[in-house]
């Protein structure tokens, strides 16, 4: 459960989103607190996805408010470099840049996008290395590394980025079975460091173990959210059990 | 060299093959002047079409949409007509109009050169071509690749600069090497103002000496080296820009 | 035309020039005619150069690829002289005589190019397609030939459809070179005129219109293949 003294880090106020004539988001309301665990899950199409994308303004919203750390997202006149330092984001298909090699990949924003020092970046860096268990593939361009070994790297360079919220978009179902539970193992480390995480994804087991909150969406509405406990063992919305009852 | 020479002076005696050029030291000498013609015109082309094609590229990406429009109409006129055609509406057409090409009423040498109206014409020509390859690579980033470049904070021209142009030019290395080859053969069209390169310099030699044939072969070796020097060249650079594993 | 000519002011450049229009129409007419002959030849001969690039006979496959790489890698203006110079202008065929008059010598010549290119395009295309489309088909049952006609070849055919329309872009302009070698083509005609009309103002409107004559036939065709190109690409997932 929440403390009572936790402070809300990521508000969301009736987000509605269309693409063209398809209203993707039909006004999702939700709060996160600092080092809050939040699991997103639903059938695919119910903007899930969407709503990362919202956050971080890589989709800009047509309506509602979210505010991210004290930043109104959807501010005309939104800093999006310094909104987009304070939220990391991890996607499915890992996106490391194929040309630079995995310490590269992790110092290029660092150094190119906050221009901070590259002394500080680099211990930075091979710590966040060492943190994923990758120290020796550093060297290493993205396309020798499995899919697993890619999105631990795709962590690691978001991480570099000192962000207050990092958030996982179905980051595993793009992997081989066995890679999976490597990956999920980093995002445990992740969060028991504090960091405010979003996630959003398949694995049923993971989320209930990792998180404090469960939100489930359908057709562009956030239907029930819950503990994780409560949410996969009492699940009230009939939505909400169809679901579960077909996933688990 | 003597060798060489007394066997094809020899087999001209013996059997009427007249490879003048390879024992008539005056046309070996003015013939190697012509293939450094056509490998100088080949050289200053590429150099003006990369440059040409990459501004191109550049102006395309501008919001202003008049300066968009020019550049593809130009990319679409001179990709579109023959090059020969645009060398004869520069040299006779515009050299003439702005006596570019005339000699002055006292006799003053053309402003350029027709070896410098080649230069010209062949960057005008492919520039067009290589404007299109830079923008089809630049397509061919993946947009999921834009996006984490977007979500790490990079903004529009940063994110083109430091990911997108450094792997659209990879992307694109093929078709440049293929162009590369195809302004070497391109080069022959110098002849058509008298250039003093490989093809004028064969057609000079066997109006003088009527061996034709003999001549035909030679120009068409000498291309068909040149174009095997051009693409070892092409090799070494993919080679040496190549990225393990990338592409696959 | 004496309607449009007269919109102009008479000896203006125009007035001079609109009149020749028809001739250098007719000089394009032969720019057509020969990239549309020498493209039919080289399509047939590249097809059956492609397949023997493909066969897995060393015999046979290396020195079809020898003679792709060789056509591909010659610069047509090369070839141009070489067909020119070395074909006959006659020739004895039985107790005729057939002559070449030098248009044909010019089909012959483009044709040579193009037979290179088609042989390669034909074996990206059939390339294109997955090899476990042959399994398939194979477990199907299907013959080799068969297969190569029902299952293969309308796959390889949106392949190699747009990079074929490219070539004939290519062959059309290249039409252009013949001028070099005397053929009556539209820029040779051009020339022509321009010495009979002995008028400096003439040469960079008359130029501006054989190019204006090129780009008109040849961006059509060449837009289609894009549109083509990208119709096609979108359907088929590899």
């Amino acid at each position: 459960m929440k403390a009572e003294n936790a402070t809300p880090q990521v508000i969301l106020k009736d987000v509605r989103k269309s693409y063209g004539q398809l209203e993707v988001l039909k006004g999702i309301s939700m709060s996160v607190n600092r080092s809050e665990i939040v699991s997103i899950i639903g059938p695919s199409g119910s903007g899930k996805s969407t709503i990362l994308r919202c956050i971080n303004a890589l989709a800009p919203v047509n309506a509602g408010s979210i505010n991210v750390a004290g930043i109104e997202v959807n501010d005309p006149k939104l800093d999006e470099r310094a909104l987009r330092r304070r939220v990391g984001m991890v996607f499915q298909s890992y996106n490391l840049f194929p040309h630079r090699t995995v310490l590269q990949n992790i110092m290029m924003a660092p150094l190119q996008v906050l221009k901070q020092n590259r002394a500080d970046v680099e211990q930075r860096a091979r710590a966040l290395l060492a943190k994923v268990r990758l120290s020796e593939k550093e060297n290493a361009y993205p396309g020798e590394l499995s899919g697993g070994q890619q999105q631990r790297v795709a962590i690691a360079r978001s991480l570099c980025m000192n962000p207050e919220v990092m958030m996982f978009d179905e980051v595993t179902a793009a992997l081989d079975p066995e890679t999976v539970k490597e990956v999920l193992t980093t995002i445990r480390d992740v969060a028991a460091e504090g960091m405010t995480c979003i996630l959003v994804t398949h694995e049923m087991r993971f989320a209930r173990e990792i998180s404090d909150t469960v939100y489930f969406t359908d057709q562009g509405r956030i239907v029930e959210s819950n503990n994780p406990k409560d949410f996969f063992e009492n699940p009230q919305d009939d939505r909400t059990k169809a679901f579960l009852d077909k996933v688990l | 060299m003597e060798l060489i020479a007394q066997f094809f002076e020899e087999l001209y005696h013996r059997t009427g093959w007249n490879f003048s050029v390879l024992y008539n030291a005056w046309e070996a000498k003015k013939y190697v002047n012509g293939i450094y013609i056509a490998l100088e015109l080949a050289l200053w082309g590429l150099l003006g079409a990369m440059i040409i094609g990459a501004l191109c590229c550049f102006l395309r990406l501008v919001r202003f949409a008049p300066l968009r429009w020019l550049v593809t109409a130009y990319i679409e006129f001179f990709r579109n007509t023959p090059g020969l055609a645009q060398l004869y509406f520069l040299f006779f057409g515009l050299g003439s109009y702005f006596q570019l090409s005339t000699y002055g009423q006292n006799g003053e040498p053309p402003f350029l050169s027709p070896f410098k109206f080649v230069v010209i014409g062949l960057s005008l020509q492919y520039g067009a071509f290589v404007a299109e390859i830079l923008r089809a690579g630049i397509e061919a980033v993946p947009k999921t690749t834009k996006e984490a470049a977007e979500a790490l904070g990079y903004g529009r021209w940063a994110a083109l600069y430091h990911i997108v142009m450094p792997l659209a030019f990879r992307i694109s290395l093929p078709a440049l090497g293929n162009n590369m080859a195809q302004i070497v053969k391109s080069t022959a069209m110098a002849y058509a103002i008298a250039v003093p390169e490989a093809l004028y310099v064969a057609h000079e030699i066997w109006t003088e000496h009527f061996n034709v044939i003999e001549m035909m072969n030679v120009v068409l070796l000498t291309y068909l080296g040149m174009m095997w020097i051009f693409t070892l060249i092409v090799r070494l650079i993919e080679r040496w820009l190549h990225v393990p594993g990338m592409g696959r | 035309m004496t309607t449009i000519v007269s919109w102009f002011d008479p000896g203006s450049v125009w007035a001079i020039l609109i009149p020749w229009f028809p001739l250098m129409l007719k000089g394009f007419g032969l720019n057509i005619a020969i990239s549309a002959l020498s493209m039919l030849i080289g399509i047939f001969a590249g097809a059956v150069l492609g397949a023997l690039q493909m066969s897995k006979i060393k015999a046979i496959g290396a020195p079809a690829r020898f003679l792709t790489l060789f056509l591909r890698n010659s610069p047509w203006l090369v070839i141009v002289f070489y067909v020119m110079f070395l074909m006959p202008f006659e020739m004895r065929i039985g107790s005729h005589w057939i002559s070449f008059p030098d248009w044909v010598k010019a089909v012959v010549a483009f044709s040579l190019p193009v037979t290179g290119y088609i042989s390669e395009i034909v074996r990206g295309g059939m390339r294109s397609v997955p090899t476990t489309q042959w399994e398939a088909a194979a477990a199907l049952a299907f013959g080799p030939v068969r297969t190569a006609f029902s299952v293969i070849l309308p796959q390889a055919f949106r392949q190699m459809l747009p990079p074929t329309m490219n070539l004939y872009c290519s062959v059309a302009m290249a039409t252009s070179l013949a001028n070099i070698v005397g053929v009556q083509e539209v820029i040779t005609v051009t020339q022509t005129i321009l010495t009979t009309e002995t008028k400096p103002g003439l040469i960079l409107p008359a130029y501006g219109t054989t190019l204006v004559l090129f780009f008109l036939y040849v961006f059509p065709i060449s837009l289609l293949s894009r549109r083509l190109e990208k119709i096609w690409g979108k359907g088929i997932q590899r």
